[in-house]
């Protein structure tokens, strides 16, 4: 009998490890998404200090909707780094491109902006500065939808990033997020101000 | 008599130190010539990048590339013709070229457009890195080797090669490639090596002064098959990649 539970203990603690073990990596989404929109900004924080990441990583950002093609901006912190850094990223038809602009410093605001130009291609900008543009056919606008989120690469990652002025843009003009698309993955949440206000948090 | 040959001398030593004059402010013998534009387009096709037609235009730079692809959807090795293109125009900026912007368009072999481009140059790089570091390729290559060995747990997937060498214009590379059985496998430790490649090589870079300016990656299956290719341009902080779509993403953003 004592046998028969020893093996069993053991047989739970395996599957605990393994369960553990597969589910290490992953990628939680949290934050707000507006159904359509010709572009997205948002004033993004870095937190107050740097992040537990563990071994990982984890970035806030505005983008395009994916899934398959996107144009994104926002700034990434990963393990072993001295401070976060800005970067944009697109995914197209010819691959991948990640770009690391300058470091952000903690506690630190910078406005992110991706915008539909008259050319169709999607714009980059950080603190209103062009940074890039790019476009394909098969990232015609109006993109469904735009997102301002935090992306979390392991459920120990600690996020606390504030998201303020969190804006679509209409044909011409900006307006505030007026949806409620949260999304909380994972072990976090959102702390919501408004529909345009929040920070994600956790774990 | 005395004055004509006073005067020789004078317009001789003038002469003599007009010459030297770029040297003496430059530090170097030999002062280095900004590219033109065709020069760049003449080195990039020389390594093997289809440019299929190139402009200047105030500042903007206009070049088109073709994809070896007849469908919508790009190739394996496109991502890396266009890092190999940006970095030459940025190296070329780097040596005087006068130019403020790149846009670079993609066709496929139909002449369809897959994707196009726009980016300021509002960097230069250092061309120091074309020289030889003061660390050699042997003791680079053992470094990256040692820290792979101790920091990573490379879990499905094997190290089949690891080589430091330069490229043609002097820039340090870095070479690894893995082979795997098929996506799932590789998964297992996938993010985890690159979120830690990355710091390895400017940890690298920092503490040894590597100076490696490129790191490539390439990842098949066991029938060869390509699962992912990836460039770093270290110096340019850019990576550019294409993966299967079962490769993991959990070392960079996706927003869905």
């Amino acid at each position: 009998m004592l046998k028969r539970r020893v093996l069993l203990v053991g047989v739970v603690a395996l599957a605990l490890l393994l369960l553990l073990g597969s589910s290490a990596w992953a990628s939680y989404h949290v934050g707000n998404t507006r159904s359509r929109g010709y572009g997205v900004k948002a004033d993004i924080s870095t937190p107050a200090s740097a992040p537990y990441v563990g071994f990982s990583g984890q970035s806030s950002w505005v983008s395009t909707a994916g899934p398959t093609y996107w144009v994104q901006t926002g700034w990434r912190y990963y393990d072993g780094w001295s401070a976060a850094k800005s970067y944009w990223e697109y995914k197209l038809p010819t691959g991948h491109q990640l770009y690391h602009m300058s470091d952000q410093a903690w506690n630190f605001t910078r406005n992110y902006c991706i915008t539909l130009l008259d050319d169709g291609n999607w714009q980059v900008k950080v603190n209103g500065t062009p940074k890039g543009a790019w476009g394909a056919g098969v990232l015609a606008a109006p993109q469904e939808p735009v997102r301002a989120e935090s992306e979390s690469h392991a459920s120990d990652v600690e996020l606390r990033t504030w998201f303020n002025n969190v804006q679509y843009r209409g044909t011409t003009t900006w307006f505030n997020f007026n949806e409620n698309g949260w999304i909380a993955e994972g072990p976090y949440w959102v702390n919501v101000t408004y529909l345009y206000k929040y920070q994600s948090y956790g774990p | 008599m005395k004055i004509p040959r006073r005067r020789t001398i004078l317009i001789i030593g003038a002469a003599l130190v007009l010459l030297a004059l770029p040297g003496i402010l430059f530090g170097s013998g030999v002062m280095a010539q900004p590219d033109d534009l065709s020069t760049v387009v003449d080195r990039l096709i020389t390594q093997g990048v289809p440019v299929v037609s190139s402009a200047n235009s105030e500042g903007q730079v206009e070049i088109t590339l073709k994809s070896a692809s007849a469908t919508e959807v790009g190739t394996p090795d496109d991502p890396l013709l266009i890092s190999r293109t940006e970095r030459e125009i940025v190296l070329a900026k780097s040596r005087g070229l006068d130019v403020q912007s790149l846009k670079l368009s993609v066709v496929n072999s139909q002449g369809e457009l897959l994707a196009t481009g726009w980016v300021p140059l509002d960097q230069t790089l250092d061309l120091a890195w074309l020289r030889p570091a003061p660390l050699e390729d042997s003791a680079a290559e053992a470094s990256v080797r040692d820290q792979i060995a101790k920091e990573t747990t490379l879990t499905g997937v094997s190290l089949d090669t690891l080589v430091v060498g330069s490229e043609a214009d002097g820039s340090r590379v870095l070479t690894l490639e893995l082979s795997t059985s098929d996506e799932k496998a590789a998964n297992q430790s996938w993010a985890d090596f690159m979120i830690r490649l990355y710091r390895m090589v400017n940890d690298t870079n920092a503490a040894q002064q590597a100076q490696i300016s490129l790191v490539r990656v390439d990842l098949s299956d066991e029938g060869s098959r390509p699962l992912f290719r990836y460039v770093y341009d270290v110096q340019r902080d850019n990576q550019s990649w294409w993966q299967a779509p079962d490769m993991t993403s959990d070392w960079f953003e996706t927003p869905s």
